[in-house]
């Protein structure tokens, strides 16, 4: 599996930065290093010529205390810049003649002195103690009898090492700190960018548990999060075109098939009315006629279906359950007589149920229709009408006591075309879209419809229709 | 009994054709709205039977101007279109039933027997006068209860003269209802058939079932 976006991205962003921080702090740290060598070199050039230039210009015989004031002058201000500076002026012969600030060791001065007068020597160099470097510079002079005199300054670089170490502190301290925040923060806008890409997805989802089309939000941000929306949202305009052009493809084929279906039923029941056929030829006919007829319901209901499926507008009115029940089971009675079915019913008076009345007779109707179908001859059906106080919601059960949907049968029959076994082997064929229709209905309605069955013992369906209430009183 | 049909599928319009004439309905068969509003003007019809989808103009606007015409002839709309709008628009725009594809032959029989019960004032499908009896359902008529076995011109003759009973009806009302209008108008044909059919009911009784109105037609009365 890989990592998520968010997190790629923030790992990207941090490695990125993390190296630019390491190149940078390392160059950084060479920079300030050799600037400051650079610097030192230079202040100690510049206060070795300084005493020179001083010294030239007084007489050299003047006392040892005075050269003392005047060298300690001139370095002061040259020891603000890089820290104490030591001083050794030679005369001609190269003996000294002063030293200042001399912590030096014997050691050092030879070293010096052997520097000074060899005759290809750099301008500056650096002497090795243990423990400690010294950096040196000279300056000459002219001395009152013509000669020439040296001045030697120099420092120790510990002082230098210090403020480098002290950088490397800081840069050590401060990098990791920089690539943390920069990591955090990258997750943050990462996961800020990313975030209208997971209401996409989320709506996504959606789409797939509320099966409907609908178009996300576009945000007006003008940026790439607004264009996959903006694609998203044409797609879902594509699909739903394409899910229509199919439907109504189908509802044109079946209202086309209604013609020919009308044409071969009537002269079916043409040849059936007239006398002198077989018993035989009559049963033959009539098996015929009843496949006409089962086709032509299979029209009717895909229409039927089709349609509630391409219109999601229910038309709402308040009507009182009762009478809709009523209705509906009279429409029933003479199927109920024929099968021997007793048909029942009791419900609450008053219940008002906000709804398609003619799409809930019809859901009613449908369920009703197969508890007759799969009641035994002498059995009853029970249609009650109740009210859920808890979901507010208007209950509608039709309960038989039939021979029941297996186990295995129970989860596909609200499917479309889905016909239990022992629906196939009925004179009666439905078109296998009753109980499609009635969940059709119910869901359109914000309803929910449940069926429980044992066979051998009876089914119950159950359709809960929400927003019922009882009726004012009247008067 | 004589039937406008507008249909415009060719094959729907032969079957029923067929199918009234199973009945002895006369009927009068077209594709055209234009041509139905013509034809519902100029005749006599007991029942139209009218499709919606028509190539010129639909069975909506056909309904609308035969009623604009004041002819009261019961309409029975015939369409695949079920919906409950559709049905609603065609009672409204002047038809008397609506019948969605498919249906079944019976179920379109029973209506128009209704429809044109309800134009003659009948409540059932049995008319009876005197000790004649007409089925129109089941297409038979009997006497004392024994069936007269008459042929289909007889009963659809028999029909018309028992529904406007006690009324005069003239031979052209007979051409018009009993026959198609590819009848021709000078023959004797309908005096040939009210002979038939005078033989039929009347043998074995002295009593005269059908009159004769001397140069205007014929009639059956309740009373002798």
């Amino acid at each position: 599996m890989r990592l998520p976006i968010r997190l790629r991205v923030a790992l990207y962003v941090t490695f990125t930065f993390a190296a630019v921080i390491v190149v940078l702090g390392f160059a950084l740290m060479e920079l300030y290093e050799r600037y400051s060598k650079r610097s030192f070199d230079v202040t100690l050039q510049a206060a070795a010529s300084s005493v020179a230039n001083r010294l030239a210009k007084e007489n050299m015989h003047v006392d040892v205390a005075d050269i003392s004031e005047d060298v300690g002058e001139t370095i002061s201000s040259f020891e603000s810049k890089i820290g104490i500076i030591g001083v050794g002026i030679f005369d001609g012969s190269w003996k000294q003649i002063f030293s200042y600030n001399d912590k030096a060791s014997i050691a050092i001065r030879a070293e010096i002195k052997n520097w000074a007068r060899a005759d290809d020597r750099k301008e500056l160099t650096t002497v090795r103690l243990p423990g400690e470097k010294y950096r040196c510079a000279l300056a000459n002079f002219e001395i009152t009898d013509g000669s020439q005199g040296t001045v030697v300054t120099f420092g120790s670089l510990s002082s230098i090492r210090e403020s480098i170490e002290r950088m490397r502190t800081i840069i050590f301290i401060a990098a990791p700190l920089t690539i943390l925040l920069v990591g955090v923060g990258s997750i943050l806008i990462a996961r800020r960018a990313l975030r209208p890409l997971e209401r996409i997805a989320s709506s996504i989802d959606g789409i797939q548990v509320e099966k409907s089309l609908e178009k996300l939000e576009v945000p007006e941000t003008g940026d790439e999060i607004k264009k996959v929306a903006e694609s998203f949202n044409s797609l879902v305009q594509r699909i739903g075109s394409l899910i229509d052009t199919q439907r109504n493809f189908l509802l044109d084929a079946s209202h086309e098939l209604k013609t020919p279906l009308t044409v071969i039923q009537t002269e079916m029941e043409m040849l059936l009315m007239k006398p002198g056929l077989s018993a035989a030829e009559r049963a033959n006919l009539r098996q015929l006629l009843s496949e006409v007829e089962y086709a032509s319901k299979l029209a009717v209901d895909i229409i039927y279906l089709s349609r509630l499926e391409s219109s999601m507008v229910v038309e709402m009115r308040p009507f009182n359950l009762g009478t809709v029940l009523e209705e509906v089971a009279a429409h029933h009675l003479s199927l109920a007589k024929r099968k021997n079915v007793n048909l029942r019913i009791k419900y609450e008076p008053d219940i008002v149920v906000n709804a398609d009345d003619n799409l809930l007779k019809r859901a009613v109707s449908n369920v009703i229709d197969n508890s007759i179908k799969f009641s035994h001859a002498g059995g009853e059906v029970w249609v009650t009408g109740t009210r859920d106080e808890k979901l507010s919601a208007a209950v509608v059960t039709v309960e038989d006591r039939g021979e029941g949907i297996s186990s295995e049968e129970l989860p596909r029959i609200f499917d479309k075309f889905y016909r239990t076994k022992s629906s196939r082997s009925m004179d009666e064929k439905g078109s296998g879209l009753g109980l499609s229709i009635a969940k059709r209905i119910v869901e359109q309605h914000g309803g929910k419809i449940e069926i429980e069955s044992r066979p051998g013992v009876g089914t119950t369906v159950r359709i809960d229709i929400p927003e019922a209430r009882i009726a004012a009183p009247s008067g | 009994m004589r039937i406008l049909l507008v249909e415009d599928d060719k094959s729907l319009q032969r079957t029923l054709t067929k199918l009234f004439k199973t009945q002895n309905f006369a009927v009068d068969a077209t594709e055209s709205g234009k041509q139905a509003v013509f034809l519902a003007k100029t005749n006599d019809f007991d029942v139209i039977v009218l499709d919606l989808m028509l190539p010129d103009i639909d069975g909506f606007e056909v309904c609308r101007r035969i009623r604009d015409e004041k002819l009261p002839t019961p309409i029975l709309m015939l369409t695949a279109l079920d919906e409950v709008e559709n049905r609603i628009k065609g009672l409204d725009t002047g038809a008397d039933d609506y019948l969605p594809k498919p249906f079944h032959a019976g179920e379109l029989l029973a209506r128009i027997r209704a429809l044109s019960r309800r134009a003659t004032g009948e409540k059932t499908s049995v008319i009876k006068v005197r000790e004649i009896e007409l089925d129109t359902a089941a297409r038979k008529a009997f006497r004392n209860g024994k069936d007269l076995k008459l042929s289909g011109k007889e009963l659809a003759l028999l029909e018309h003269l028992l529904v406007n009973r006690n009324k005069i009806v003239t031979r052209a009302e007979l051409a018009e209802h009993v026959w198609d209008m590819n009848f021709d108008p000078r023959s004797n044909v309908i005096d040939a058939f009210i002979k038939l059919l005078r033989k039929k009911i009347e043998s074995g009784t002295r009593q005269k079932l059908v009159k004769t109105v001397r140069g205007i037609g014929y009639t059956i009365s309740d009373e002798e």
